[in-house]
């Protein structure tokens, strides 16, 4: 008996000390039963009902969706519509996009492209792009010589590291509006993989033999080649009404370049007066490996791109909605 | 008798005292008994347990590792990850780089820079660099006439960067690192260059045996030694990749001046002619800076990417 009135009792007090006193409820759906203070423009300052005797708490009023005082008196906390310091609140927790280079064909190709928040200033960058000489069907540009007027098709892979570069200089409570957002470096490696079909060279062969009779002679053959390097770009991401990303960005890097060819006498001239052997190696001068360009012999190499990104919803925000709503 | 209870009686004012009051735990490892009056999203204040009627502290929320109520009550401070105020708080202690530049071989040269602070604002830059004319085929600042001839050499520039600072401060404003940032290198520059076997071509006109001229051209050979010596102003600017790399680009200018000698006495008295390029005076690319010859003005430019070198950590310290 005595139990069940202590009990009483205790929950008697607390219902008081909830009646009497205000709550927040804040954007991480907590429900903080305290004592308001004061509300200024910015902030909101509290004691915790908890904590009569406690600190005053100080919190961001846009982090605040309304407060309920002990009479009862109920405000909800509109954002300033002009504030720039919670632009991206909405979306501060998606860390993912998927984006396409919107002007890409033009260059013959098509990419998609994923990018991941590993930790704040730090994002993992992976693009993936096929080509195809028939997607225009303009010729594209390849090198120079034969190699641009036979077919080719091929991939590359650039996996790769943005660092984002903060700020010189810092003032206490300066922040990344969103870890998407801003000027970076990224580091990245690249590897291309093409393979041109029926590349035809025409000669005009003279007949070692009396008397001498010249004619026009082809030869053929498909040559794949890879080239591979590493890549440091810089570029400037933008969100766009917190849905959309879109960047641009420019790179410099060296890369390697291996070469086969199905018929290996193509390199060989047909002319049995000219016994000149590299003159006819077309594949060293190709230079437009898609996902960049490459300078022939130094291997200098260079890379820009325009991609457009949609910002993927964070699952876990999902999942504790439908929790909550069930 | 009066000893014990009076050891007693401040022992339990000791033990009330501690027992109604807050503490916090620093990132420096200090456990400070205070009571805490508030906590903001950046600060917390308070007063010292053993001066309740003294000044009110003020301590930043990110040197804060957790704080304990006297009820019990105790929350950890996480720090913001948007955060930009202490975004190389880490690698704050960490003052030395050691630095390659990625694209120097399509100038034949390879180079290793050391940079480290002095004091925040002013830091040390020497760069050492090797060139030779067989690390790619092709040299795109060639030697004028010289280009195809073997070279190899080596070049030294020590420096001192100054930080360029903001042109208007407000309370708070502070370098993110002292690494980081724009800034002015003053800096010395040698470079000593050696050419093998570079050849010259010397043509002469002859009186024909039916009247007029014909050329004729003979080769000579020698070895040439040269030595460029100056000083440049760079600007340049210095990022932080990820708490861990450093890139920056500069472009100078300055002015050089050029010493030479040939091993083959007659391979110079025979160029000795205004109109002959094979004059090691001529020579302008330096690896280290690039040079015009004659007025001795010259350029410079770079692309680095360095290590940040992680300062020893003292015993009993760690990261929070």
């Amino acid at each position: 008996m005595k139990k069940i009135i202590l009990t009483s009792v205790l929950v008697c007090i607390f219902i008081f000390v909830n009646a009497q006193s205000d709550t927040l409820f804040t954007k991480k759906q907590e429900k903080i039963p305290c004592k308001i203070i004061e509300i200024t423009d910015l902030d909101i300052k509290y004691k915790r009902a908890d904590l009569s005797d406690g600190p005053v708490y100080v919190i961001n009023k846009l982090s605040v969706i309304k407060y309920v005082l002990s009479n009862g008196y109920t405000e909800l906390i509109v954002p300033d519509e002009l504030s720039l310091e919670n632009e991206h609140g909405n979306i501060i927790k998606n860390r993912s996009v998927i984006k396409v280079s919107p002007f890409s064909m033009v260059n013959e190709q098509i990419s998609l492209a994923y990018e991941k928040v590993i930790r704040v200033g730090m994002n993992f960058d992976f693009e993936l792009g096929y080509s195809n000489s028939n997607f225009t069907r303009t010729g594209g540009f390849s090198g120079g010589g034969n190699i641009d007027n036979a077919f080719n098709s091929g991939f590359y892979v650039k996996p790769g590291v943005k660092f984002f570069l903060g700020q010189d200089y810092s003032v206490r409570g300066l922040k990344y509006a969103h870890p998407l957002k801003g000027r970076y470096i990224r580091l990245d490696l690249a590897c291309s993989y093409l393979n041109y079909e029926g590349v035809k060279r025409t000669e005009y062969v003279r007949n070692p033999v009396f008397p001498y009779t010249s004619s026009y002679q082809s030869i053929s053959t498909d040559i794949s080649t890879v080239s591979y390097g590493g890549f440091i770009n810089y570029g400037r991401q933008f969100i766009l009404g917190n849905i959309l990303t879109m960047e641009y960005y420019v790179g410099v890097g060296f890369t390697g370049q291996s070469n086969s060819y199905s018929n290996p006498d193509y390199k060989k001239s047909l002319n049995p007066f000219n016994n000149y052997p590299y003159s006819y190696d077309e594949a060293h001068n190709i230079m437009n490996y898609h996902g960049f360009i490459r300078t022939d012999e130094i291997g200098l190499s260079f890379t820009a791109g325009f991609r457009v990104g949609y910002i993927l919803p964070d699952r876990s925000a999902k999942d504790k909605k439908k929790v909550n709503s069930n | 008798m009066k000893k014990i209870v009076l050891s007693f009686l401040a022992l339990l004012f000791f033990v009330i005292a501690h027992s109604q009051s807050d503490t916090l735990f620093t990132k420096k490892q200090k456990k400070v008994i205070c009571k805490i009056t508030e906590i903001n999203e950046l600060d917390i204040k308070y007063t010292l347990a053993g001066n309740p009627d003294g000044p009110v502290y003020v301590v930043n929320k990110a040197t804060i590792f957790k704080y304990t109520l006297s009820n019990g009550y105790t929350e950890l401070i996480v720090p913001d990850e948007l955060s930009l105020e202490n975004e190389h708080a880490d690698i704050i202690k960490n003052r030395q780089v050691i630095k390659i530049s990625p694209f120097s071989a399509v100038n034949n040269q390879v180079s290793l820079s050391y940079e480290k602070v002095i004091k925040v604002g002013m830091n040390l830059d020497v760069e050492l660099g090797y060139s030779n004319s067989s690390f790619s085929e092709n040299e795109i600042f060639s030697n004028w006439y010289m280009g195809n001839t073997f070279n190899y050499g080596f070049y030294l520039k020590p420096g001192m960067k100054f930080f360029l600072g903001q042109d208007h401060s407000v309370r708070g404003l502070k370098y993110a690192h002292p690494l980081k940032g724009r800034y002015i290198r003053l800096d010395l520059a040698v470079s000593y260059l050696q050419f093998k076997d570079a050849i010259a071509y010397v043509y002469s006109m002859t009186p024909g045996p039916y009247g007029g001229y014909y050329t004729t051209y003979k080769t000579t050979k020698t070895d040439i030694s040269t030595l460029a010596y100056g000083g440049f102003v760079n600007y340049g600017r210095q990022f932080i990749l990820g708490n861990i790399l450093t890139i920056e680009y500069y472009v100078g200018v300055g002015f050089t001046g050029q010493s030479y000698s040939y091993s083959n006495k007659e391979y110079a008295s025979k160029i000795n002619n205004p109109y002959n390029y094979y004059d090691a005076k001529y020579i302008s690319n330096y690896h280290g800076f690039y040079r015009t010859q004659t007025v001795g003005l010259s350029g410079t430019a770079g692309l680095r990417i360095g290590y940040i070198i992680p300062v020893k950590q003292k015993p009993g310290s760690h990261k929070n």
